[in-house]
């Protein structure tokens, strides 16, 4: 990295920057520049990702994508495989350059100690704005003291309190020791408190364990394993951290957090996980030394990166934002709230490419069936995702093909949502809904980007929907560290600019068939337009982009737009147009699809010929 | 120009490989005693380590020798006990397998039928795609290893008792091939009924008889593939040896192979790279390049989905 002198001049002076996102599957390079004295950006190149092998090299993908930009400017930004910098007079090269990057394995951490069910949920909360898996392994006296019906074993064996004889402790021991072997953790969170169920002997189990995966790590790969051993966080109880110290000395460093208690701790662990994730992932990333080199600050983690928009867009609009980000390899969702709520999930391993296996694992092929409007049998669907993992890179060239990757996205969408409501006290409902990922960003028609978020984010009430077509809102966070106002530029007059629509969805009670919304616009030329909308479908009123309109909504008795069952709507101010229109989506919340096969098909190519999504 | 995983088959390179046949036997795990020394020059038959069970005091009746599969020399003695040889070899890449890295003959398939051609420890290459019944005859038959073109998701699933998508992402790798049946496989061309293409099994022609090195083992979540090392004999070398440099850019004349959609499998040459993206049967723009295939056939298609072989 640069000296902070040079990078604070660089940055006071950048006419231009180039910024990077490296994926699991494709890096994208932006070329932010002035024009007329705002920031825009000017050129954007894709290339496949290079993190692994056979290159092996994180920097090999940015200069491929970035050859791209220089094919389109004509400009050159590329020399003897680095960054030019500053910019030139004669155009070529840049002031500065900015990375993300969501590449790599998340890191493995394993959750240790007195983990009850509220710990265990915290721990995670904690991670889920990171690339981080959760593994909660218990210590073995607290299953046992926590156990709720002891089991029954033959006479002659000695028994504890809870009916656990020494050989099922040591069976649980090795179970313990087999899972730490099979997840091989790169971090290790201790947390429980002196005065639980078992004391404080969990916490020192937690030490033993750890001691003797590290015996069994060595056993198998020798001490002169470079593995990246386990970091510590210590979470417990603040009394035992020198015994901790003691016990774990030479096997592993130990870091102390704020004892895990409530949600007041969370913030502090999440910084300390992001910090293990930088320097056990991030860092050895292949071609980390030269990406650093290259950047005017710290790399930093896509998600990471996003939150920071995500949170600054909700507080600067005043409006609940819900972003989407569905990847190659993860889906993230983030929901900020006015009020500075703020529920982030990075749902690891869940994603459209190399993801795409887990999505089909745990929502199942009958789920992502139901999206298409045509058979498939579950050997498709399996033999789509095998050929998808083995080659993450491919686009889909036939119709058929496009409609199986959305559906998969729907699901990436609805599982990782799922999981964040899991976390979140309360899920309000969203002003304005941005989406971005490649599957998104790419799709061939914005009807089929706005019916795939109806589907997978099943919004109530009226909300925005925004395409980032650039994928440059999971870099402007990064952006806005270094050059917050070419951020903010860059975001208006480009970022966002994919308006889809505004979307009207009813709920409560829609009576099948029967008129569910009645919806009059007036636009801002003064003609007026009335539709019945009946429910069980959709209904794109036109509404471009650059068009306002006053909308008066006159739902049905029992059918609510927010206000109440059977209250009227009228909108204070105009709403915008948008690239699809006002969509009026009567299908109702929750969103569910017929069970008869032919009339699912049917209903999904109705929906799908409404948006203008065929 | 993109890069893309490497070629699928290098007639000349340099290539450095731990010995391993995987870390468990029988769900127990093994550990490596090697039986060489760095620097010493090793035959394919020769044997480089011995498998032993860690729970054993001492060397017990369950040990396992291993050969060295490739000429070459020891380069490093790993700390789990692998060996790590070097030598000049020929590289073939596959698509899809399972199992673990073992040695073995190559007996090229004549015909459909596996019937009389099976001499155990043998690397069978069969030029079509496998069925259930072969894999299992083979495996019964004490075959080692098969490289073959393709084999049907659901014939694969049934012989591996397992779940493709599950193995494919499996964190420990060493620990999910050991669950495996004792038969490693590679396709080279995917899952499906795809014959081998003709230059591999020509390749694998000019190496009917010599003892080989087969893996088997695919992870997408440590991006590894399958891979069969036809090691040269000192005899074999020639003075002015040198490697093929393994260039991985798209560009006009490049051989690539088609890694899905409508033309899946299919083999050519680069003719054209469009400057512009271009728009497909799905409505998606992509940058794209123009292919003229093997069979003659010109086919435009997006510069992800060309996979450079040569």
């Amino acid at each position: 990295m640069q000296s902070e002198q040079t990078q604070n001049q660089n940055m006071a002076s950048a006419n231009s920057l180039l910024v990077a996102d490296c994926g699991t599957v494709f890096t994208k390079v932006s070329l932010l520049g002035l024009v007329e004295g705002q920031y825009r950006l000017m050129a954007r190149g894709e290339a496949p990702s290079t993190a692994l092998p056979p290159q092996n090299n994180i920097t090999q993908g940015i200069i491929e994508a970035v050859n791209v930009i220089e094919q389109i400017t004509g400009r050159q930004f590329i020399s003897q495989g680095n960054i030019i910098m500053p910019e030139e007079d004669s155009g070529d090269g840049v002031d500065a350059f900015i990375a993300t990057t969501s590449a790599g394995e998340p890191i493995q951490l394993v959750v240790l100690g007195a983990v009850d069910p509220t710990l265990e949920a915290l721990a995670e909360q904690a991670v889920s704005g990171l690339y981080a898996e959760t593994h909660a392994i218990p210590s073995p006296s607290f299953v046992m003291a926590t156990s709720a019906s002891p089991v029954s074993v033959g006479a002659g064996q000695a028994q504890n309190a809870s009916g656990w004889t020494q050989e099922r402790l040591t069976l649980e021991w090795e179970r313990q020791l087999g899972h730490m072997r099979e997840i091989q953790p790169q971090a290790a969170l201790i947390v429980g408190t002196a005065d639980g169920p078992a004391g404080p002997t969990p916490l020192q189990e937690a030490c033993q364990l750890l001691v003797n995966s590290a015996k069994d790590r060595q056993e198998r790969y020798g001490s002169s394993e470079n593995a990246p051993s386990c970091a510590v966080l210590y979470a417990g109880a603040s009394q035992y951290i020198e015994a901790v110290r003691r016990m774990l000395y030479g096997v592993a460093d130990v870091t102390r957090v704020d004892s895990l208690v409530s949600h007041a701790q969370l913030g502090s662990i999440s910084i300390a996980v992001g910090t293990l994730h930088e320097r056990t992932i991030m860092q050895h990333l292949g071609g980390y030394d030269r990406l650093q080199a290259w950047s005017s600050a710290e790399p930093v983690a896509t998600a990471t990166s996003l939150s920071s928009l995500v949170r600054f867009l909700a507080q600067h609009y005043a409006m609940n934002v819900t972003a989407i980000d569905v990847g190659g390899a993860t889906t993230t969702v983030m929901l900020a709230g006015e009020q500075g709520e703020f529920v982030p999930n990075v749902n690891t391993g869940i994603g459209v490419a190399s993801g795409v296996g887990s999505v089909l694992q745990q929502a199942g092929p009958q789920r992502i069936a139901r999206w298409l409007p045509f058979s498939i049998t579950e050997d498709e669907l399996r033999q789509f995702a095998i050929n998808r993992i083995a080659n993450p890179h491919i686009l889909p060239t036939s119709t058929r093909e496009l409609q199986v990757s959305h559906a998969f996205a729907r699901e990436a969408m609805i599982l990782t949502v799922e999981m964040a409501k899991k976390s979140a006290a309360e899920w309000p409902d969203a002003d304005l809904i941005l989406a971005t990922g490649g599957i998104l960003a790419h799709a061939p028609k914005y009807g089929q980007v706005a019916l795939m978020l109806l589907d997978a984010l099943q919004p109530r009430g009226v909300t925005s929907l925004v395409l980032d077509k650039t994928m440059l809102i999971s870099q402007l966070g990064a952006v806005a560290t270094v050059a917050p106002i070419t951020a903010v530029q860059v975001n208006e007059n480009d970022a966002v600019t994919h308006r889809l629509g505004t979307c009207v969805v009813p709920y409560g009670q829609l009576q099948a068939g029967q008129v569910a919304l009645t919806v009059r616009v007036e636009y801002s030329n003064g003609r007026q337009h009335k539709v019945d909308v009946i429910a069980g479908t959709i209904e794109v009123i036109p509404l471009r982009t650059n068009e306002q309109a006053l909308l008066t909504l006159f739902p049905a008795p029992t059918v609510d737009v927010g206000l109440g069952p059977g209250e009227r709507a009228r909108a204070a101010e105009e709403i915008d147009g948008g690239l699809v229109g006002l969509i009026i989506d009567a299908r109702g919340r929750p969103l569910a699809l017929p069970t008869d096969e032919a009339e699912r098909q049917a209903r999904v190519m109705q929906w799908t010929q409404a948006m203008g999504a065929l | 120009m993109a890069y893309q995983p490497g070629w699928s088959v290098i007639a000349q390179t340099v290539v450095r490989r731990e010995r391993w046949p995987g870390g468990y036997k029988g769900g127990s795990p093994v550990r490596g005693v090697p039986l060489v020394e760095a620097g010493q020059e090793v035959s394919p038959d020769q044997p480089v380590l011995r498998m032993e069970r860690r729970t054993a005091v001492a060397k017990s009746s369950h040990d396992e020798i291993v050969p060295a599969g490739m000429y070459g020399r020891v380069v490093e003695l790993t700390s789990r006990g692998g060996v790590v040889l070097e030598g000049q070899a020929a590289l073939i890449r596959g698509t899809i397998g399972a199992g673990n890295q073992v040695a073995g003959r190559v007996n090229i398939v004549q015909g459909d039928t596996l019937q009389q051609q099976l001499s155990p420890g043998a690397i069978l290459v069969v030029p079509t795609a496998l069925t259930f019944s072969m894999v299992r005859q083979a495996l019964l038959a004490g075959i080692t290893g098969i490289v073959a073109g393709g084999i049907s998701l659901q014939d694969f699933e049934g012989f591996l008792h397992t779940d493709l998508l599950q193995l494919l992402s499996e964190h420990d790798v060493d620990l999910a091939q050991s669950t495996l049946p004792a038969l490693t496989i590679m396709c080279t061309e995917g899952l499906g009924s795809a014959p081998m293409a003709p230059p591999v099994l020509n390749m694998l022609r000019q190496h009917q008889g010599s003892i080989v090195l087969l893996s088997g083992t695919t992870s997408t979540r440590w991006s590894i593939l399958p891979e069969l090392i036809l090691s040269f004999s000192p005899e074999e070398i020639q003075r002015d040896w040198q490697p093929i440099e393994e260039d991985l850019t798209l560009t006009t004349g490049a051989r690539v192979r088609v890694s899905g959609g409508e033309h899946e499998g299919a083999t050519g040459t680069i003719e054209y790279l469009f400057a512009y993206e271009q728009v497909f049967p799905s409505g998606v723009r992509s940058r794209a390049l123009r292919l003229r295939l093997d069979t003659g056939t010109f086919v435009v298609i997006p510069i992800t989905l060309a996979q450079r072989i040569g």
